[in-house]
């Protein structure tokens, strides 16, 4: 078997990169003692971001998933300068990771936690404590079949996933129980994150059509309500199917919508 | 019968330091009085031959009985237990034997406080030898840590820069319409001010005016009263001083 090229990999982003393919990063310079001494403004230069689908070995970066490359270029702005680099893949199954919003359904109730079933190989904990305002004699009012909007805080192999519905100051955010009524439907781990991304037409385009509240979870789970069931369904079969719709099919089925 | 001295009432410590003088190897609890006689078991030569040897005494109610240091050689509040390092009079009787106490024993609390610094030093350094020997350590040339300049990262959050997952259109729920805005330019914002925390919230100068200040106010918490007026008065610096009205307990009327 031949052994896969090392590319740079600057070389690579936009292509399609198997598991196994080593990226090669362009040298650091040997410039320990020279950092110490940037100014307080400048952040370290050269701190990588290491995103999903891709591990770092002796060389450069190994690829662990099959997809598209993608890359950020070390904006000033950003939190994280030094670039990105991430390997675009599609998923069905989710795996919880730390810090994703997701939409967990209650399946037990047990004493003081909830276990949640967030679409991963095991279900999640939830504290009843872990909600705004609750205190021991002042319980949040949930059910089993409820579906909750919560983040993770432990989320790795080893453990049992636990999540919260309070950020790290105490307050909701928008997290906790979602309201009764609503559809929640399920889509692939990429389409989320290709709606949740910074210009999505395709939820500038709905969001004109009704007025309608929708919960994104990036377990791959979607929970829409709007005023009628009607109007419901139609949101719903738009944001599944617009994966595999083009632009113009997609313009022209919100058209034909648009004027019923 | 055990009549006391006359004129004199005698307490327990002034008994045995009488009985040391007097020369008796140790002086035993008043309990065990025999016959009322204090003066009985005096002879020291029966003393050093019938008991153990003198340096490892038990000490008395109070402390030990060095005649050296009068009984304040290890003195401990009640309770006290255990031998008293100096030589006591027996030893001296016995001509110089050097005081035999297991490390174990010297190891103790209560025994570090009496004991000389050379003895303490030896003591440490006999222990660090048996700490040398059976620690382990790995024969190994020295590695030097290299600095990773990668971080991995699991989450798609700060790759690819994602909205804020719940979102409501025309006014469905304006509560969540108001979070939209405030998380998303709080994601923008939180972006900005990375770049400015770097900087000082407060200039060097004014942090130096504040703390003059407050060691001041702080320090006057702290004053006695009289200090206070003091105070006040080097302040003002007349004899004038700020009438208060007092303020006193006002009785509600019924």
């Amino acid at each position: 078997m031949a052994a896969a090229e090392a590319l740079p990999a600057e070389e690579r982003v936009g292509q399609v990169v198997l598991p196994g393919d080593v990226l090669l990063l362009p040298a650091h310079p040997e410039a320990d003692g020279e950092r110490l001494w940037l100014g307080p403004g400048a952040a370290l230069p050269g701190r990588l971001l290491c995103g999903p689908g891709l591990r770092s070995c002796g060389a450069g970066l190994l690829v662990t998933k099959c997809g598209l490359l993608r890359h950020r270029q070390p904006g000033g702005a950003g939190g994280g300068s030094g670039g990105a680099y991430w390997v675009d893949s599609q998923q069905k199954r989710y795996v919880p990771v730390k810090g994703d919003h997701v939409i967990g359904i209650v399946t037990i109730k047990a004493g003081d936690i909830f276990k949640l079933d967030v679409g991963g190989s095991e279900q999640a904990s939830l504290s009843y404590l872990a909600f705004e305002g609750a205190t021991k004699r002042n319980r949040p009012n949930v059910q089993v079949g409820d579906l909750i909007y919560g983040q993770f805080i432990v989320a790795n192999k080893d453990m049992e996933p636990e999540m919260v519905c309070i950020d790290s100051s105490g307050r909701a955010n928008g997290m906790g129980v979602i309201g009764h009524e609503g559809l929640l439907f399920k889509v692939s781990l990429g389409l989320i994150r290709k709606l949740l991304a910074p210009n999505c037409e395709i939820i500038q385009e709905l969001g004109q059509l009704y007025p309608f509240e929708i919960v994104f979870g990036m377990n791959g789970r979607i929970w829409v309500k709007a005023k009628t069931i009607q109007q419901t369904l139609i949101v719903a079969n738009i944001l599944e199917a617009c994966e595999h719709m083009t632009a113009e099919q997609r313009t022209q089925a919100l058209a034909k919508l648009s004027e019923r | 019968m055990g009549c006391d001295p006359p004129g004199r009432f005698e307490t327990p410590l002034s008994r045995l330091k009488r009985l040391q003088a007097r020369g008796a190897g140790w002086a035993e609890p008043v309990g065990s009085l025999r016959g009322g006689s204090f003066a009985a078991r005096s002879s020291p030569a029966a003393e050093a031959a019938g008991r153990k040897s003198g340096p490892a005494h038990p000490a008395g109610a109070r402390g030990c009985l060095c005649p050296a240091s009068g009984g304040l050689c290890c003195r401990r509040g009640r309770g006290s237990t255990g031998a008293c390092p100096r030589p006591g009079p027996g030893a001296a009787m016995a001509g110089e034997v050097k005081t035999k106490l297991s490390k174990n024993l010297l190891r103790m609390k209560f025994m570090q406080r009496g004991l000389d610094l050379e003895t303490k030093k030896q003591l440490e350094e006999e222990e660090k030898k048996i700490i040398s020997e059976e620690h382990w350590y790995l024969d190994l040339p020295e590695l030097k840590e290299k600095e990773s300049f990668i971080i991995e990262e699991r989450s798609f959050m700060p790759c690819e820069d994602l909205l804020y997952g719940r979102m409501s259109f025309k006014g469905f729920n304006p509560e969540i319409e108001k979070l939209m805005i405030q998380m998303n330019s709080r994601y923008k914002r939180e972006e900005i001010e990375a770049d400015d925390t770097a900087e000082a919230d407060v200039s060097d100068e004014e942090m130096a005016r504040r703390y003059e200040t407050l060691v001041g106010t702080i320090g006057k918490k702290f004053l006695k009263k009289r200090d206070q007026h003091v105070l006040e008065g080097e302040d003002e610096n007349s004899n004038m001083r700020p009438s208060k009205a007092k303020k006193m307990f006002l009785k509600p009327q019924d």
